[in-house]
């Protein structure tokens, strides 16, 4: 059947007609010359036939043309989308910063006036240190992490930055005893995420881009801790193997800002239920 | 011979006018046909080659050739539409693309031996 194909490229009609002709003789009508293309009506027909197929090349080249800039004109409207949701986004998360400070200014109101209420004060701020909920400010790291140039022969980048990289970093700053980590300014809580979804990174479901520049408040002796570690080395020889870039500086005065912090969703406050629970009929 | 000398004129004004009309009128193809569109140009050109060949061959038939281009563009999209109705629409549409563009590359060898008698 292959064979077949291969060979017989052309329709085997075109023999059988001019077999029919041969055998019709040298003295063929009108209709059998028309029909053979001589005639003026075979011409027309066949003109109407190229006609046909002149339009439709075009008409589909056309289409074809045109329905690329489309294509990226849904692209550039998609792009303009997430651009104003992120910032709406970004408006939200300011708005929750400000009614949460006027909340805890409230609350610390309240709360001085009695002995009872300023140690509770005290756990609360202690709490609300290690959530991330607090702006902190102290000396630190600036570790700033680059994906490796792209290839020039297009091959995959060895060296771009995977999650576990900054994964690992941010884990082993905690293990040295930072207090206060953030990613690309976003500040790190008790539950927050480090993901990679296709190409990007996603810190608690926003993506970061490279340069991923991680800073960490804490102890003085977090650079040396940071870069004896298993994964500093690791990343160290990355950084030598494939090209990536690793750059860890001390910081004397770094001011992070609260993150979103937790949503919670399961957990509620234990006391706050006993006083409904008393307080109801 | 002289149908052969003075046959083209017409069908080549026709093929001209036909470009000329794609162009200036810029028709909009319903979106239920888009996908065929392709397929239908694959087929007609095969037909087109095919017609060349058959020219050259000196067996070229105006009546084979009308009914092989109709009969080409319909079934072609006959096939695709079938595919798409039976999920497999895409491995039918490179099915007929292949085998038309082996045939159309067969009849072009053809035409060039004809030619440069190479």
């Amino acid at each position: 059947m292959l064979r077949r194909l291969l060979d017989e490229t052309l329709d085997p009609g075109y023999e059988q007609a001019a077999a029919r002709r041969a055998g019709a003789g040298a003295g063929a009508d009108a209709a059998e010359r028309a029909s053979a293309g001589t005639g003026l009506l075979g011409r027309l027909v066949l003109a109407g036939c190229l006609l046909l197929i002149g339009g439709l090349t075009t008409v589909v080249i056309t289409q074809v043309r045109s329905s690329a800039p489309q294509r990226e004109e849904l692209r550039q409207a998609l792009i303009q989308d997430i651009a104003a949701q992120r910032a709406a986004g970004d408006l939200l998360q300011q708005r929750l910063i400000e009614v949460r400070d006027e909340a805890t200014r409230a609350r610390e109101e309240l709360l001085a006036a009695t002995t009872q209420g300023q140690n509770a004060l005290d756990e609360l701020d202690r709490a609300e240190t290690g959530a991330g909920l607090t702006t902190v400010r102290g000396p630190g790291l600036a570790v700033t992490l680059t994906d490796a140039p792209a290839p020039d022969d297009g091959g995959e980048n060895l060296g771009r930055i995977l999650d576990r990289d900054v994964q690992s970093v941010v884990n082993e700053l905690w293990a040295a005893g930072a207090e206060a980590v953030a990613i690309d300014g976003q500040r790190l809580g008790p539950t927050t995420s480090i993901r990679s979804a296709g190409q990007a990174i996603l810190v608690d479901f926003r993506p970061v881009t490279n340069p991923y520049l991680i800073e960490a408040i804490g102890p003085t002796d977090m650079f040396d801790r940071l870069l004896e570690s298993a994964a500093g080395r690791t990343l160290a020889s990355y950084a030598s193997a494939f090209g990536l870039g690793l750059d860890v500086v001390q910081v004397e005065e770094l001011q992070l800002l609260p993150g979103a912090g937790a949503v919670i969703t399961q957990a509620e406050p234990a006391r706050l239920r006993d006083d409904a629970e008393e307080g109801g009929p | 011979m002289k149908g052969i000398r003075t046959g083209p004129l017409i069908p080549i004004l026709g093929l001209a006018v036909g470009i000329a009309a794609g162009v200036l009128l810029d028709p909009t193809v319903p979106t239920s046909l888009q996908p065929y569109l392709p397929i239908a140009v694959v087929a007609a050109l095969d037909a087109v080659f095919g017609g060349i060949r058959a020219r050259l061959d000196e067996i070229f038939d105006a009546k084979v050739f009308v009914v092989s281009f109709v009969s080409n563009v319909i079934v072609a999209g006959l096939i695709v539409f079938l595919g798409d109705q039976l999920g497999v629409g895409a491995q039918l549409s490179t099915a007929v693309i292949v085998v038309l563009g082996i045939r159309i590359f067969g009849n072009v060898a053809a035409i060039r031996r004809h030619l440069f008698r190479a």
